[in-house]
C-alpha cells in the first residue's frame, strides 16, 4: 500500500509462527521424555495453537484488504501469481491441520503420526517457500538480500521454540530450558540478521525503536541466561521471551517498510 | 499529503429552498462521472433546472490575472459542472496555437464548488479580523451601503472613498470596474495609479522610451539567435498564454536560452540551456559589469547608439547635459572612480566574473538576442534601475526595432495589444490619484500627501479614506506588504468608518470587512475577456450555471446599489444586464477595434466557439518606426530618442536614488550591511504554480499538487539543523510565520522563498501559519515609482 | 497484440502538474488521490568560492502515470486478476475483482496502482479507454501547456521519438517493458544515486 499497513506484518508473522509449530512438535513428539499420554495431549493442543494462529493470521490478512468482500477472488491467480499460490497453500495447510487435529481426536493409534507429520511438514515448507517468492518481487530491489530470505527461517523456528516453550514451561521444565536455549540462539541470530538487513540500507541510526526494543531484550536475556544456566525457568524468561519475540516482529515491520513504491 | 485546516468556513447551514445543489455532498465529491447524477434530496431534484443531456460549452478560464487566457470545454448536466477540459481545436501552430489551460483552470471545479463559497450578505458582529458575522437580507445590506457611502460623501468628501486595487477578476461584468463606474457616477473616490505587479517598470519604460508598447509580437521570437530570460518565470506564472511554448518553439529553432534567477525555476528547467543563479536585488550589478565587458570588448552598435540613443556617453549627452555623468562614465567609472568590472561585480551578486563575462559577449555578439525582464526583479527596492539597465543594454547593442530582438521595459505589445479592461468607468470627478501602494499612508495622513508621496492630478488631498469599498481584492491584508502594520490600522474605526469586501470566499481581507457580499463566480454570469498582455483573441464567458445561493455578480451588485442612488439608468446605460454588456463589448468595442471580422455577438454566442482569435502570420515590431527613421517619427522622450540618460529623472533631482542613467543601488535590506548580522538570509516570494496570487489558496487539487511551503537551500538548512518536512520559525522586526519546510538545491545558498499568495492565518500570538509572505514585506515604496519593493526582504529562520 | 503508450518529453517537462489536475478532473478523483504524478529530480551541488558559486545543481521533471506495461508484474502478481490486460493492450483494473490488497503496488516499479480510499480498491491510470477507443488522446496528454507528452500506437512513438525507455531514477525496462519512450533531459545523464534525489516525495 502507499503506506504499510500492520495487519499485513501480523498476518505473516502468525503464519510463520504456525509453520515453526508444526516442525518443531514433530521434534517435541520424539524428544520429550514425559508419558504417552502427556506427550500425546499436548501435542493435540499444539495442533490446535496451530489451527488458531492460522485462523488469527487469516483473519488479519482480511483486516489488511481494502474490499474484503470479494477476498475469495484471491485465488484466482495460481498460475502466475505467487501471492494467490501462497493463498492457496496456506488454505490447504489449513484443512490438513484442522483434519489432523479432528482426527488425531478418534484415537487410531493405528495411523502412524508420521504420515500427517510429512504432509504438513512438506505443505508448510511450501508455504514459506511460495511466502519468500511473494515477497521477493523483481521490483522490489529493497528486500533482495538474503538477510531477508534468512527472517523467513528464523521467525518460524524462533516462534515455534517460544510457543512450546511456553508449553512445556510448567509441565516439562527440563525439556523447556532446551527450547528456551535454542530460543536463545535464534534471537541472536535475529538481532544479527537484524542488523545486517539495516545495514545493507544504510540505517544504522542509534536511536529508534527498533534498537530500544532489542536493548531491553538483551537486558532482560541477561537473567534469563542465568536461569538456563542453572537449568530454571524463571519469570524473567517470560519477559525475555515477550521482549525478543516483539523484537523479531518488528524486525518485519521495518523490512516491510521497504514495500512502499519503488520510487 | 498537505492536511490544512481553513477554518474559514462559518456556515454548516441548512439548504435554501431555493437553491439547486445540494453544497456537502458536492464538497466531499460524490461526482462519479458525467454519467452519474449527483446526490440530492428529492426536495431540491423537483427545481432543478430541466437541463438533463450534457452540454459542452466553450468559454475563457475565469480571468483570475493569472498571466494567461486561455479556453475551457465546461461539460454541464444538470446545472452542474461536471468536467473542464481545454482548447482542442485542431489548429496548433505558432500564428494561432491552442489557448491551453493551465493547472489552475484544470482543477477550477474545485474552487467553483468549494463549501466555504460565500452564500449570503454578511454584517460584522465581533471585532474587525475576528471573522464573527451574522446574515442579512440583500435589502438591508443595499441599505447599509446606501447609508454609509452617502454619510462619508456628505461628511468628508468622495475622495474619502476607496476602492482599491484587485484584480480577482477580468471578465469585465465581475471585478472592482463596476464599482469604480458607480463611484464615478456620483462624484467619484479617490483613484490610484501603478499596480501591485508593475509599478517601477510602468514608471520607468516611459522614462527609457516614452511608451509602454515595447514588446514585440512573441511570433517574432522564432527570429531570435539569443534569449536572456531575466528573472523571468512564463513556465509558472505565464505571462501571456503559451509564452512557454513560444520560447520552446525559439529555443528549437535554434536559440540559445539563458535563464537568470535566484532559484531554479520551471522555465530554467524547461526552457534554458543554461541557467545562472544571482543574488537578489543585485541584477543591475550583472548588468552594469555586462556592460562594461561590451563596451571594453568594443561591441557596443555604435550606429545604433547615434542615430537612436542619447545619453550613453559624452559625444551623445543630449543637448545641455553634456557634462553630466554619461551611462558609458558611470560603468568605467571615470566620475565615481568605480569601474564597474566583472570582478567588482562578482562580489555583489554571486556569479563569477568568467561568467559575466561569457554572458555579456553572447548577448552582445549574438544578434538579434532578446534581453527579457521578468516583473520579480523590479517589485524590489529600486526596483527602477534595472528596467533602465537591461533596457540599456538592449539599447547599446542595438537589439530594439529589429524581427528577433526585444527592447526589454515593459514590453505591451506592438501595435495595440489587449485591453483587458473594456467595461468603461467613466472619468473620476476625483482628480487626485495616488500611488496604488501608498493606500495606507492615505488612510493614516492622505491631507498630508503631496506631490513628494507621488500624487498626481492635484496638489493635495482633501481627505484621508475614510471607507474602502473592497470589489475582487485581496490587497487590504493578504496582498499588502506588512500585514501587521495593515491589520492595526484597519483595525481602527476612527481611521477607517466602514470597510465593504465583495468576494467568492472568506478571505483574510473579507475577515477585516463591516461587509461582506457574496459574488457568483465567472461561470455564473456573462462576461468577456482578452489576452493577457498577449496575444490577439477576445473569450466570451457567457453564464454557465445559476449563481447558488444568494450570490451575484459584482455589476448586479452595483446596479441594485445605483437604484438607491437613483443612477440606475446611467449606470446600466438604460437597463443593460451582463449579457447586453457582453455584446456591446463585443460589437461596439472589439469589433470596431482589434477584430473587426470577428462575428457579431449574437451569432458568435450561438456558435458556442468561446474564443475568436486572429492568427499572427506577421508579428509587430515594437518601436521599429522610430529605429528606422528617428527623426520622422521621434519618440515620446524629452529629447524624443532613447534616454539612456533620462532628463526627466535627472529633473527630479534625487541622484542618489533616482539616477539619470541606470545604477546599481544597495537596497536598504540587504545582505551585505551590519543588519545582515541579525537577518542574514533574503527572502523572495516567488508566483506560486498553485495559485493566482491568492486565488486557488483553498483548491485542494492544485494545493495537494503544490503544498505551501519555505524553500530552503540544504547549506542553510543544515547549519541550523532543519531537515526536510520540519516546521520552521521565519522572522524579521515586522513579523513571525511558521511554516513547514521543503529542503532544495533549487535555490541560492543565502536565500529563502516563500511563495507568495498564501492566505494569512495568524494564530493567538499573532505568528502567521498560513504561509503569507507579506508578513514580512515591508510597507516601504519605491523613490522613483512609488512602487511596491515587496520582495527587499531580509529574515533569519530556524526550526520551530 | 498493438499496444499504446506515452511519449515523455523530459526536455520541456515544467514540472507544472497540469497533466495530473486534468486527470483529476476526468476520473473525478477524490483530494488526495493522482493517477499521474511529477516527480521532481535534483541532482549536483553548489560550489562556494568564497562567497560565489562556480557549481550549479540541476534538475528536470518525469511526468509518467501508468506505462501499461508490455510484461507487467502487476498482472502477473495480482491474486484475483483483476489487474489485466485489456482487449485494446492497456492494463486495467477490474473492480468487481479488486480486493484492494495492495500487492499490485509492491509489483510495480512506478508507483503507478493507488488505493482509492472510497471504494477501497486499487485505481489507476487507465489510458483514458472510452477516450482512445473513439480516436481522441488522453486527457493528460492534451492538457499539456508545454506540450511535452504525446500518445499513440507504441512502435509509431519509438519510430517518432526513438528508444529510451529509462531514465534517472526509474528502474530499468527489462523488468516490465513499459511502453514509454523518454526524451531524456540533459542533465538526466549526469543523474545517479549518489549525487541526486527525488526532491518532492510528499507530492508523489
Amino acid at each position: 500500500m502507499e503506506k504499510f499497513n500492520i495487519s499485513l506484518v501480523v498476518f505473516t508473522w502468525l503464519t510463520q509462527a504456525s509453520v515453526g509449530l508444526i516442525l518443531l512438535r514433530a521434534v517435541y513428539m520424539r524428544g520429550s521424555t514425559a508419558s504417552d499420554d502427556k506427550i500425546y495431549i499436548t501435542g493435540r493442543y499444539m495442533l490446535l495453537t496451530t489451527f488458531i494462529l492460522l485462523v488469527t493470521g487469516l483473519l488479519f490478512s482480511f483486516a489488511h484488504l481494502n474490499y474484503p468482500r470479494h477476498a475469495y477472488n484471491a485465488v484466482n491467480n495460481i498460475s502466475n501469481s505467487w501471492m494467490s499460490r501462497e493463498i492457496l497453500a496456506e488454505i490447504v495447510l489449513l484443512f490438513i491441520v484442522l483434519a489432523w487435529y479432528i482426527i488425531t481426536g478418534f484415537r487410531i493409534r493405528k495411523i502412524p503420526q508420521v504420515i500427517p507429520e510429512i504432509l504438513a511438514g512438506v505443505s508448510v515448507i511450501a508455504l514459506i517457500y511460495l511466502m519468500i517468492r511473494t515477497y521477493m518481487l523483481p521490483s522490489l530491489t529493497e528486500l533482495n538480500h538474503p538477510s531477508f530470505t534468512l527472517s523467513f527461517i528464523i521467525t518460524p523456528l524462533l516462534a515455534g521454540a517460544a510457543i512450546i516453550y511456553f508449553f512445556l514451561r510448567k509441565s516439562e521444565p527440563g525439556l523447556a530450558v532446551k527450547y528456551k536455549m535454542f530460543f536463545g540462539i535464534l534471537f541472536l541470530f535475529s538481532l544479527i540478521n537484524h542488523i545486517i538487513f539495516r545495514s545493507f540500507h544504510n540505517d544504522l541510526e542509534l536511536y529508534n525503536i527498533y534498537n530500544a526494543f532489542y536493548l531491553a531484550s538483551l537486558i532482560t536475556s541477561v537473567p534469563s541466561l542465568y536461569a538456563t544456566l542453572k537449568n530454571k525457568n524463571v519469570i524473567s524468561d517470560v519477559i525475555f521471551l515477550n521482549l525478543a519475540i516483539i523484537c523479531d516482529f518488528l524486525n518485519r515491520v521495518y523490512a516491510l517498510t521497504y514495500t512502499n513504491p519503488a520510487l | 499529503m498537505q492536511e490544512k485546516n481553513k477554518d474559514i468556513s462559518l456556515f454548516r447551514s441548512r439548504i435554501d429552498r431555493r437553491n439547486f445543489v445540494k453544497w456537502s455532498s458536492l464538497a466531499t465529491g460524490t461526482l462519479l462521472g458525467p454519467g452519474v447524477l449527483v446526490s440530492c434530496d428529492n426536495k431540491s431534484q423537483e427545481i432543478i433546472d430541466p437541463v438533463r443531456e450534457e452540454r459542452i460549452i466553450r468559454t475563457g478560464c475565469p480571468a483570475h490575472n493569472c498571466g494567461g487566457k486561455c479556453l475551457l470545454k465546461v461539460y454541464v448536466q444538470n446545472g452542474i459542472i461536471t468536467r473542464i477540459e481545454t482548447d482542442d481545436r485542431q489548429k496548433d501552430d505558432i500564428s494561432d496555437p491552442q489557448l491551453r489551460a493551465c493547472i489552475r483552470g484544470r482543477s477550477y471545479r474545485k474552487r467553483q464548488y468549494h463549501p466555504d463559497r460565500l452564500k449570503y450578505p454578511l454584517v460584522r458582529t465581533g471585532e474587525r479580523g475576528e471573522g464573527k458575522f451574522r446574515k442579512i437580507s440583500w435589502d438591508t445590506a443595499y441599505d447599509i451601503m446606501y447609508s454609509k457611502i452617502s454619510g462619508v460623501i456628505e461628511k468628508y468628501g468622495n475622495s474619502a472613498i476607496h476602492v482599491p486595487y484587485g484584480t480577482g477578476s477580468y471578465t469585465n461584468t465581475n471585478g472592482r470596474w463596476p464599482a469604480a463606474r458607480l463611484m464615478n457616477l456620483l462624484g467619484g473616490s479617490l483613484g490610484f495609479y501603478n499596480s501591485y505587479s508593475w509599478a517601477c517598470i510602468n514608471i520607468a519604460t516611459p522614462t527609457i522610451f516614452g511608451t509602454l508598447e515595447t514588446g514585440n509580437q512573441r511570433q517574432d521570437w522564432m527570429n531570435s539567435r539569443y534569449i536572456l530570460m531575466w528573472g523571468w518565470n512564463p513556465a509558472e506564472m505565464k505571462d501571456g498564454t503559451n509564452s512557454d511554448y513560444f520560447i520552446r518553439k525559439a529555443r528549437e529553432n535554434g536559440a540559445r536560452v539563458v535563464c537568470i534567477d535566484p532559484r531554479m525555476s520551471p522555465s530554467a528547467v524547461a526552457l534554458a540551456d543554461e541557467w545562472i543563479p544571482v543574488r537578489p536585488g543585485t541584477d543591475v550589478a550583472f548588468m552594469s559589469a555586462m556592460a562594461w565587458v561590451i563596451i571594453n570588448e568594443k561591441l557596443t552598435d555604435n550606429e545604433f547608439i547615434n542615430k537612436c540613443c542619447s545619453g550613453f556617453d559624452k559625444s551623445n549627452m543630449p543637448e545641455g547635459y553634456e557634462n553630466e555623468e554619461s551611462y558609458r562614465d558611470y560603468i568605467l567609472g571615470t566620475m565615481d572612480g568605480i569601474p564597474k568590472t566583472p570582478e567588482w561585480a562578482e562580489k555583489i551578486t554571486a556569479v563569477p566574473a568568467a561568467t559575466i563575462r561569457r554572458i555579456a559577449i553572447e548577448y552582445a555578439s549574438t544578434k538579434p538576442a532578446i534581453l527579457y525582464q521578468g516583473y520579480g526583479m523590479q517589485r524590489r527596492a529600486y526596483g527602477e534601475q534595472v528596467v533602465r539597465a537591461g533596457a540599456t543594454l538592449a539599447a547599446m547593442t542595438g537589439n530594439i526595432g529589429i524581427p528577433g530582438g526585444w527592447a526589454s521595459g515593459l514590453a505591451n505589445q506592438a501595435g495595440g495589444g489587449p485591453f483587458w479592461t473594456v467595461f468603461p468607468s467613466r472619468s473620476n470627478p476625483v482628480k487626485g490619484t495616488i500611488p496604488v501602494y501608498l493606500w495606507t499612508e492615505a488612510v493614516l495622513r492622505g491631507k498630508e500627501l503631496g506631490p513628494e508621496h507621488g500624487l498626481r492630478g492635484a496638489d493635495k488631498l482633501d481627505n484621508n479614506i475614510k471607507l474602502i469599498w473592497s470589489v475582487a481584492s485581496n490587497i487590504l491584508v493578504n496582498q499588502h506588504g506588512n500585514i501587521n502594520r495593515t491589520i492595526k490600522i484597519l483595525k481602527d474605526p476612527d481611521l477607517l468608518e466602514f470597510i465593504i469586501v465583495q468576494d467568492n470566499f472568506m478571505t483574510p481581507s473579507a475577515k477585516y470587512a463591516d461587509l461582506v457580499l457574496p459574488v457568483c463566480t465567472q461561470f455564473e454570469t456573462w462576461g468577456i475577456e482578452d489576452g493577457w498582455k498577449y496575444g490577439e483573441e477576445v473569450f466570451i464567458t457567457p453564464k454557465i450555471v445559476e449563481p447558488p445561493f444568494e450570490t451575484k455578480s459584482d455589476y448586479r451588485i452595483c446596479a441594485d446599489l445605483a437604484k438607491r442612488f437613483g443612477v440606475y439608468d446611467k449606470f446600466t446605460e438604460g437597463g443593460r444586464d451582463e449579457k447586453d454588456w457582453v455584446a456591446w463589448f463585443v460589437d461596439e468595442i472589439y469589433r470596431k477595434t482589434r477584430f473587426p471580422d470577428m462575428p457579431p455577438f449574437r451569432k458568435f454566442a450561438a456558435g458556442n466557439a468561446g474564443v475568436y482569435t486572429k492568427p499572427v502570420y506577421e508579428p509587430k515590431i515594437a518601436l521599429e518606426e522610430f529605429t528606422q527613421n528617428p527623426r520622422k517619427y521621434p519618440l515620446n522622450t524629452p529629447s524624443g530618442k532613447i534616454e539612456i540618460f533620462s532628463i526627466e529623472l535627472f529633473k527630479a533631482g534625487q541622484p542618489d536614488e533616482i539616477p539619470p542613467v541606470a545604477k546599481y543601488i544597495r537596497e536598504w535590506d540587504n545582505p551585505f550591511d551590519e543588519k545582515a548580522e541579525i537577518f542574514p538570509l533574503q527572502a523572495m516570494g516567488h508566483h506560486y504554480n498553485p495559485r493566482v496570487h491568492s486565488t486557488h489558496d483553498n483548491n485542494e487539487w492544485t494545493m495537494n499538487a503544490f503544498p505551501q511551503r519555505v524553500f530552503i537551500n540544504p547549506a542553510d538548512a543544515s547549519e541550523r539543523g532543519i531537515k526536510d518536512g520540519d516546521l520552521v520559525k521565519i522572522w524579521n522586526e515586522r513579523g513571525a510565520m511558521i511554516l513547514k519546510c521543503r529542503i532544495t538545491r533549487r535555490i541560492m545558498p543565502g536565500v529563502i522563498d516563500i511563495p507568495q499568495g498564501a492566505w494569512y492565518d495568524p494564530d493567538e500570538e499573532g505568528v502567521d501559519r498560513g504561509g503569507n509572505v507579506n508578513i514580512l514585506t515591508s510597507e516601504r515604496w519605491t523613490p522613483f515609482a512609488r512602487g511596491n519593493a515587496q520582495h527587499t526582504i531580509m529574515v533569519d529562520i530556524e526550526k520551530a | 497484440m498493438k499496444r499504446y503508450g506515452f511519449h515523455i518529453d523530459t526536455v520541456n517537462c515544467s514540472g507544472c502538474k497540469t497533466c495530473q489536475v486534468a486527470c483529476q478532473d476526468k476520473n473525478d478523483l477524490e483530494p488526495g488521490l493522482i493517477w499521474r504524478k511529477v516527480i521532481d529530480i535534483e541532482g549536483g551541488k553548489w560550489h562556494d568560492d568564497g562567497g560565489v558559486f562556480s557549481e550549479y545543481p540541476f534538475a528536470y521533471h518525469i511526468s509518467m502515470a501508468c506505462n501499461h506495461c508490455s510484461d507487467p508484474l502487476c498482472v502477473q502478481s495480482c491474486p484475483t486478476q483483476a489487474m489485466h490486460v485489456t482487449d485494446i493492450g492497456t492494463v486495467d483494473i477490474d473492480q468487481d475483482k479488486c480486493i484492494g490488497c495492495g500487492y499490485c503496488t509492491w509489483a510495480c516499479p512506478y508507483d503507478a496502482p493507488r488505493l482509492n480510499h472510497r471504494s477501497g480498491r486499487m485505481s489507476k491510470c487507465d489510458l483514458c479507454y472510452d477516450k482512445i477507443i473513439n480516436n481522441e488522446n488522453p486527457s493528460c496528454v492534451d492538457a499539456c501547456p508545454m506540450r511535452a507528452l504525446d500518445f499513440g500506437d507504441i512502435d509509431v512513438l519509438r519510430e517518432k521519438y526513438g528508444d529510451t525507455r529509462t531514465i534517472f531514477p526509474l528502474a530499468s525496462p527489462e523488468l516490465t517493458e513499459p511502453n514509454i519512450i523518454i526524451r531524456p533531459h540533459k542533465d538526466s545523464l549526469k543523474a545517479s544515486g549518489r549525487n541526486s534525489l527525488i526532491a518532492n516525495r510528499e507530492e508523489l
